[in-house]
């Protein structure tokens, strides 16, 4: 395919291809000779894991990568945030509550046009100087998510119907899971060759999603340290299939761009098996801090109606990391817990978190944060901890009705992986060759500066200053 | 909920016909009970105090800078602007592109020949002698006209009709879900499409 459409700016242009979830551990060790593509551009530039930020989910992280601000600068502390004190008052986030700008913007301001696609939390599409597809978080194909309004139906036309996510996760079986995954990676990675070869940029990024997907609905196959994993299981390579497949795919998209482009490969977190499950309300009901009006006959999601609030000191909403919230009096509507008593309480939840054993009695290694002790700055409502059972090895569930604090299925269904800190990070600079070296200790905060610095400009003086070519 | 306020950017050379296209538009979907205004190089909002109407590349600059701020302002109202102009400089569009978001651009492609024979007047500040400071100014002519790479329309006007051109633009804002008549029902509200966005997280285990 020829491209080649002209960028403004007298810098090269930039291109990252982010791979949500992907993890140093295959795409760098396990299959990097499967990977033509990702080898080349690991052997001819520097790369090294990239340390995820606070929560390590990609609801903030792409949008912590993308500003250069944490999670608490932005206000979003994961794909829920709490809106007010009300006990239920938790509702999803999308691109509308990042009041930060992007690099896109930045860029935009200073005449240099972006191409984006798939990037997580640019739904609902805001202007830009450029063309953007947003993300997953579109509540669905009719709705509008792009930008311009008129690219959704030339999309559509050219790459024969958008997908923006996989269908029905879990409703659907394995082997359309995974047909569904291919074909939305193959239909995304079409939409931005299209893109990349008709509009004018300077700057583009797609973030394929299918990585994060795949991961978690195969990884049980792939995986000894998995409760669930069967041997010589027919789906045992489907991971690394798709590993392949994505990387013949970003080939194609290479072949689009001008040879003197620099390429960022980068990823939001890592993956690692899913050990287990820690059941946190039950752990909050069992030290007394958590009372049920009353308890359930089978397993099913906490809600507030449940919760005998006069005598509850704590509560927590589970997924691939805890938000634990307490019940303060005069900030809660039915608030018991003295502000006075609230430090005190949130050690002794520390420590009750980080001394839990596993279900075979051995440390279990959970990690629990004090929101102020991870952010530069708060803003909005933060939950009162962070809690990372076994630092990530075991995700939090918040439904009730356990007979235990353990349960090996993620209490909406089955899941292969969990998250982990450390994603990936490969650049190529034509201009500024690497060696092939593996360079450590990278964060996602070095991201936005890296590009910044590439066009010319200083980043931020509310960006951590140095790029990814520094430790 | 999709968007109810929305920009219709009319740009072509002068006599391509956007003048007529956006008067019958406005008339038409004022008829329908829209809220609606029309601003033109010549037609600034009435709030911006005196501007010199020169033609040189800033001033025009200047005039659509206004003019879209002026849309933003009345979109957060819930109106709908249409503007009509030459609007040479594709900068100074994407510019306003930028500046307004929900802007629907629309190339006013009638031919250069068409257009000389119907604005003779204009065409003659570019070709008498006496006048012959002002060839820079005319878009088309001294000043170069930069047609939109990526307009969501181009209509010529030259064989086509003024109604069926209405009748395309109609068409284009409703296949892109912006409303073409007053309290059309549009999209899914938000407590919807949160819980679309949440059972989807569910499955996926985020939530």
């Amino acid at each position: 395919m020829s491209t080649q459409r002209v960028s403004r700016g007298s810098s090269p242009p930039f291109l990252i291809l982010g791979l949500d979830c992907a993890p140093p551990a295959l795409v760098f060790d396990r299959w990097s000779d499967r990977l033509p593509t990702l080898s080349r551009l690991m052997r001819e530039g520097v790369y090294g894991p990239l340390r995820s930020c606070h929560p390590p989910v990609t609801v903030p992280a792409w949008m912590c990568m993308m500003t250069g601000q944490d999670a608490g600068m932005l206000g979003v502390y994961g794909f829920r945030n709490r809106r007010s004190y009300d006990y239920d008052a938790l509702t999803v986030c999308n691109g509308a509550d990042i009041h930060e700008p992007t690099v896109w913007d930045i860029l935009g301001e200073q005449g240099l046009s972006s191409v984006l696609v798939g990037v997580p939390m640019t739904y609902p599409p805001r202007p830009v100087r450029g063309a953007l597809v947003s993300c997953f978080l579109t509540p669905d194909e009719n709705s509008q998510y792009t930008f311009p309004r008129a690219l959704k139906g030339e999309l559509d036309r050219v790459v024969g119907g958008y997908q923006l996510d996989v269908r029905d996760f879990r409703q659907v079986s394995l082997e359309s899971l995974l047909a569904q995954i291919h074909s939305m990676t193959r239909k995304r990675m079409h939409a931005f060759r299209h893109l990349l070869t008709t509009r004018p940029w300077d700057f583009a990024m797609v973030v394929e999603m299918g990585v994060d997907r795949i991961h978690h609905g195969f990884w049980q196959f792939l995986d000894p340290k998995h409760k669930g994993f069967e041997p010589d299981h027919p789906l045992q390579h489907a991971i690394r299939d798709y590993y392949e497949a994505l990387d013949a795919e970003l080939a194609q998209v290479l072949a689009t761009v001008p040879p003197e482009t620099v390429v960022l490969v980068v990823s939001d977190h890592g993956a690692r098996a899913m050990e287990g499950a820690v059941c946190v309300n039950e752990v909050l009901m069992r030290a007394g801090l958590l009372t049920l009006k009353e308890r359930p006959a089978k397993v099913r999601r906490l809600t507030s109606d449940q919760i005998d609030w006069s005598r509850t000191k704590a509560w927590a909403e589970g997924g691939y990391f805890s938000r634990v919230f307490l019940n303060v009096a005069g900030r809660e509507p039915q608030g018991i817990v003295p502000p006075s008593e609230v430090e005190a309480l949130r050690s002794q939840l520390i420590t009750l978190f980080e001394s839990l054993p596993d279900d075979q009695g051995q440390p279990l290694g959970s990690r629990a944060y004090k929101p102020e002790s991870l952010y530069r700055e708060i803003n909005r409502i933060p939950p009162d901890l962070l809690v990372y059972f076994g630092d990530l090895r075991w995700r939090s569930v918040g439904s009730v009705g356990y007979d235990g604090i353990y349960t090996f299925e993620n209490d909406t269904g089955p899941d292969g992986a969990n998250h982990d800190w450390e994603g990936i990070f490969i650049l190529h600079d034509p201009a500024n060759p690497g060696d092939g070296q593996r360079v450590e200790g990278r964060s996602l905060f070095q991201v936005a500066p890296t590009i910044l610095r590439h066009f010319g400009l200083a980043p931020s003086p509310r960006m951590r200053p140095e790029g990814l070519r520094q430790p | 909920m999709t968007s109810a306020a929305y920009t219709v950017w009319l740009t072509g050379l002068p006599g391509a016909g956007k003048t007529t296209l956006a008067k019958a538009l406005a008339e038409r979907l004022l008829r329908q009970g829209l809220e609606l205004e029309v601003f033109s190089s010549r037609r600034l909002p009435p709030e911006v105090s005196y501007v010199p109407m020169s033609w040189s590349p800033e001033a025009r600059r200047d005039r659509s800078q206004i003019i879209a701020e002026a849309c933003r302002r009345r979109m957060a109202q819930g109106k709908i602007c249409l503007v009509e102009g030459s609007w040479p400089s594709r900068a100074d569009r994407e510019d306003a592109r930028l500046r307004i978001g929900e802007l629907v651009e629309i190339h006013v492609s009638t031919p250069l020949e068409v257009c000389q024979d119907r604005a003779s007047h204009v065409y003659a500040r570019a070709s008498t002698p006496e006048l012959k400071r002002d060839w820079h100014e005319v878009p088309g002519m001294g000043m170069t006209y930069e047609a939109p790479e990526f307009p969501e329309l181009s209509l010529d006007l030259s064989f086509l009709s003024t109604d069926d051109a209405v009748e395309q633009v109609l068409a284009l804002l409703k296949s892109l879900d912006y409303p073409v008549e007053r309290q059309q029902a549009m999209g899914l509200s938000p407590e919807e499409a949160e819980a679309k966005v949440r059972a989807r997280l569910e499955a996926l285990g985020y939530v």
